[in-house]
């Protein structure tokens, strides 16, 4: 378990852009956290770490927004699902198991169906202003090495 | 009449124009998933090709699954909307029939297949009868290995096709009874979805925009809970499973152990070994033994009426062997009815031989045991 503090929306998107860098096809990002926190510009920074020329906006209608970068990446907001049996109607496997990285806002409400090898990430506001308490949790091999470079970033950065 | 149709259901785009049942042109993409970013360009490019225009279309013919969920998103929301503007009535033409009718005639069964992710496929079988394609089976997502060895089973001459064969082509199918489409035929084509919609028409089975929707099939929950809970596991057993094993015995057993023998095998006999095989949290088998010298004794081995010839017997053996080398105990023994060939295959094929009879050994029905031995 990794925890920064980002004292700014910048910081936040940062810290998104170096894990985008770092992501693969087949990647799974959950992401919870308080409202406003800055779930949407960490994702804006994951898509600026691969790549994404578009402009990234939170698919809360739209449920899954498709990017391309130098991979794809899949942005999912799940806040209206009622539950995990609407993933299975959206088809949500071709992301999860496709060409490219996931990255799945209110992820806690389809818990059921998130792989069991993935990186949660949750974003909480603090007493002060503009600064959140990012932690990362992550679960397999896979995303303990993503962490760990975001480790060695976080303590070259501050 | 002229026939636009359009198929992105799986990694291949294609689309069609066939006016009066002559094929004006097709277009096949199959270099990855851009439909939504390609579709139109090709409809475009072809109709003007061909000298039509859009308004010129009759029918729109779509795949409407199973298939992709995003792909048959992509498909019926273009030609929804065509048929929208152009107030044209749109065929659902299923894409596992369109798939089959690629190997018009084919002298076999033809089982065309669609990727379904994670090892499974969207499926159908089919037949060529007097130029007729006849469904055999309806669409369903199964496991790509369960998908081979239901087709190896049914021994005759199976075509699959579809870009479902990228998966079964990890399992090994050199030396079935299964046959690879050529390329040319083995991906949708719309020309084929043209022709089918073309007797849709005749038949009247067209429908407007409105009422036009994709059959996405998928797995149930059911199935999924299932898959789930389907992995086999084995273990010790311990006191607290005497009820589930001694409901297996009673249910295996004309003369079954009394529930108090296996609290004893549990608490006092240290002599006793037992394994028990979990499908989930559910025990569906066990086998017991006693370890004498440097001899294992076996004295039960039940599954569960409802989970037999899922091979779980088998596993059963196995972790009793295992068990029993673990504290270097290499000899295994055990007696069987005469009569009871499944178990006797079953333990010939772990290793145990044959080496004598027990006449009149079983009291129920004076029948003698057969000796086996595993070395």
């Amino acid at each position: 378990m990794l925890r920064i503090i980002s004292k700014s929306a910048e910081q936040t998107y940062k810290l998104g852009e170096k894990l985008g860098k770092n992501l693969q096809q087949g990647d799974i990002i959950c992401l919870t956290g308080d409202l406003g926190a800055g779930k949407t510009a960490f994702t804006k920074g994951i898509g600026a770490g691969l790549d994404v020329k578009e402009f990234i906006t939170s698919p809360t209608y739209t449920i899954i927004n498709e990017y391309n970068g130098s991979i794809p990446l899949f942005h999912f907001d799940v806040y209206r699902l009622e539950g995990v049996e609407e993933m299975y109607e959206l088809g949500y496997e071709e992301y999860f198991f496709g060409d490219g990285a996931v990255v799945i806002e209110w992820a806690d409400i389809v818990k059921d169906i998130i792989p069991q090898e993935r990186l949660w990430v949750t974003i909480l506001r603090s007493n002060e202003e503009d600064s959140r308490e990012i932690i990362f949790d992550a679960s397999g091999e896979r995303y303990q090495n993503i962490v760990e470079e975001l480790m060695q970033y976080a303590d070259t950065s501050h | 009449m002229l026939i636009l149709a359009i198929d992105t259901s799986s990694a291949t785009a294609t689309t069609a124009l066939m006016e009066d049942g002559r094929l004006l042109a097709e277009y096949n993409q199959n270099s990855g998933k851009t439909h939504s970013q390609r579709l139109m360009l090709m409809i475009d490019d072809m109709l003007k090709s061909c000298g039509k225009k859009p308004e010129d279309v009759d029918l729109y013919a779509c795949a409407a699954g199973p298939g992709s969920f995003t792909g048959l998103r992509i498909g019926a929301s273009a030609v929804k909307t065509m048929a929208q503007v152009f107030n044209k009535p749109i065929a659902a033409v299923p894409t596992l029939d369109a798939l089959a009718y690629n190997l018009f005639n084919f002298n076999g069964l033809v089982c065309p297949t669609l990727d379904a992710q994670r090892g499974a496929v969207y499926s159908g079988l089919y037949k060529w009868e007097n130029n007729k394609l006849l469904k055999l089976e309806d669409y369903r997502v199964i496991d790509g290995k369960a998908l081979v060895d239901k087709l190896t089973a049914l021994n005759q001459q199976v075509a699959i096709l579809g870009d479902g064969v990228e998966v079964l082509k990890q399992i090994d199918l050199t030396k079935s009874n299964i046959l690879i489409a050529p390329p040319g035929h083995l991906q949708p084509r719309a020309s084929s979805g043209a022709a089918i919609a073309q007797q849709m028409q005749e038949n009247g089975f067209v429908e407007s925009c409105y009422s036009f929707r994709p059959v996405y099939i998928r797995k149930s929950q059911a199935e999924v809970e299932y898959e789930k809970k389907q992995e086999l596991t084995t273990r010790p057993m311990e006191l607290k499973d005497v009820d589930d094993v001694w409901e297996i015995e009673k249910l295996s057993f004309r003369t079954p152990w009394s529930r108090e023998s296996f609290v004893e095998e549990m608490q006092t006999n240290q002599r006793a070994r037992y394994v028990l095989a979990e499908l989930g949290d559910t025990v569906v088998g066990y086998g017991g033994m006693w370890f004498i010298v440097d001899e294992a004794h076996i004295t039960n081995i039940a599954v569960h009426p409802d989970y037999r010839g899922q091979k779980i017997g088998e596993k059963v053996v196995e972790a009793m062997i295992a068990a029993a080398q673990r504290e270097s105990i290499n000899s295994l023994t055990l007696e069987v009815r005469v009569t009871n060939t499944p178990a006797i295959n079953l333990y010939k094929k772990l290793g145990f031989d044959e080496v004598g009879i027990r006449k009149g050994y079983y009291t129920d029905t004076g029948e003698d045991a057969l000796i086996m031995w595993y070395k």
